[in-house]
């Protein structure tokens, strides 16, 4: 259960480097060193992986207009980064030496916090400082405290949900890797691939609600 | 297990450069793309829109052309119809005019000609007379000489009355 504990490889200074952030940069340079190999060469008529890529962002920017039209190229590269780092990161948990960054609390609260930031930053983008501001008091100032507790609340079980999903997923997996080592654990792997899949597009689309809803605050507020 | 420490710093931090770093290398190329296609595919479109409206454009010209051209051949059929007529009513009436003077001519020749031949006549008939009367006062006439003077000098006038009637219908 050593998975449980976090591993302190080094400080940096005073920041602790965990097993948990090693992971996390073999994650990001594995996606980054992806991401230039798969646009090195885009063609005006698309191969077959350019069409894989193409079709994952624009299945992003769909995702995204659907909830709030206008606004995917916008928001794409935050949900389009949440829902890659949060894939590959559940999924990094598979492989064997490597641990989910997601299954580190610390992680999905640093995502869960970038999201709860960018709410603001997107709405008042958006909306105006004004406009953005006038949502918390409404329909009453009263509101204001209930508001932002809720957009507190909110990020924490974002936060909290990821982790948990994710840790549980290995912790059943190690307990079954323990008491049976060679077939038993395959077919919670498979599941925690699916769950792995499934939790990115949890937080991703809870992100784009979020975001949505700093940017279409005025209107819901006039409406 | 859930514990928060300062590695949380470090999350952030490469949250967000790798959000940079994606939206670098991979969201920024991969939508340019996705762009240039949709402008290209547009740009396709509304040339292809463009020319159909030229197609359509010229096609109502030659249409109006073609109306203008139609209409102008109606006139000129027209046109002719009146001419053709206002000639043809022209060379009636020249004719009806032409025909009226000869008439004309040929009554009045006519009639001086019986005039002249009335004059020939009288003259002939007076030196017949005279000279019947002088035939008949030279000689002696019995009564059936007499007769058969007079029907000579007649029949002799009848003949040259009839080839100066002759001579004169030739004319």
């Amino acid at each position: 259960m050593e998975f449980l504990t976090t591993k302190i490889y080094f400080y940096l200074g005073t920041l602790p480097v965990t097993k948990t952030v090693v992971s996390t940069w073999l994650v990001m340079g594995a996606l980054i060193i992806a991401s230039i190999l798969a646009t090195r060469h885009l063609k005006f008529i698309p191969g077959r992986w350019q069409n894989i890529l193409e079709m994952f962002v624009e299945g992003i920017i769909n995702m995204i207009e659907d909830m709030s039209p206008h606004n995917g190229k916008q928001l794409l590269p935050l949900v389009g980064a949440l829902a890659l780092f949060i894939g590959s990161a559940n999924l990094a948990g598979l492989i064997p030496g490597l641990k989910a960054p997601t299954s580190d609390f610390n992680t999905t609260l640093a995502l869960a916090l970038v999201v709860f930031c960018a709410v603001p930053y997107y709405g008042v983008k958006n909306q105006g400082w004004k406009n953005y501001l006038k949502v918390y008091i409404t329909p009453s100032p009263i509101m204001a405290p209930f508001h932002i507790i809720s957009e507190v609340t909110r990020t924490f079980s974002l936060a909290l949900r990821l982790f948990g999903n994710i840790l549980g997923e290995e912790i059943v997996i190690a307990i079954l890797f323990i008491l049976s080592p060679l077939i038993v654990p395959v077919p919670m792997m498979l599941f925690a691939i699916f769950t792995g899949v499934i939790q990115a597009y949890i937080f991703t689309i809870l992100t784009i609600v979020y975001l949505s809803a700093a940017i279409e605050k005025e209107d819901s507020a006039e409406g | 297990m859930i514990s928060i420490d300062r590695s949380i710093i470090f999350q952030i931090i490469n949250f967000v450069v790798l959000v940079m770093l994606l939206f670098r290398f991979l969201f920024k190329p991969v939508v340019k793309a996705l762009d240039n296609r949709s402008q290209h595919i547009q740009d396709e479109l509304s040339s292809i829109e463009k020319a159909q409206q030229k197609a359509d454009e010229t096609k109502k010209k030659y249409e109006e052309e073609s109306k203008m051209i139609h209409q102008k051949y109606q006139e000129m059929v027209e046109t002719a119809n009146q001419e053709a007529a206002k000639i043809k009513s022209g060379i009636i009436d020249e004719a009806y005019r032409e025909g009226e003077k000869i008439k004309q001519t040929h009554e009045e020749k006519a009639r001086s000609e019986i005039q002249k031949i009335f004059s020939s006549l009288k003259t002939d008939i007076i030196d017949i007379s005279t000279e019947m009367a002088s035939k008949i006062l030279s000689h002696s006439i019995t009564p059936s000489i007499q007769d058969e003077i007079i029907d000579k000098m007649l029949d002799e006038a009848i003949i040259r009355i009839e080839a100066q009637m002759e001579v004169s219908h030739e004319q």
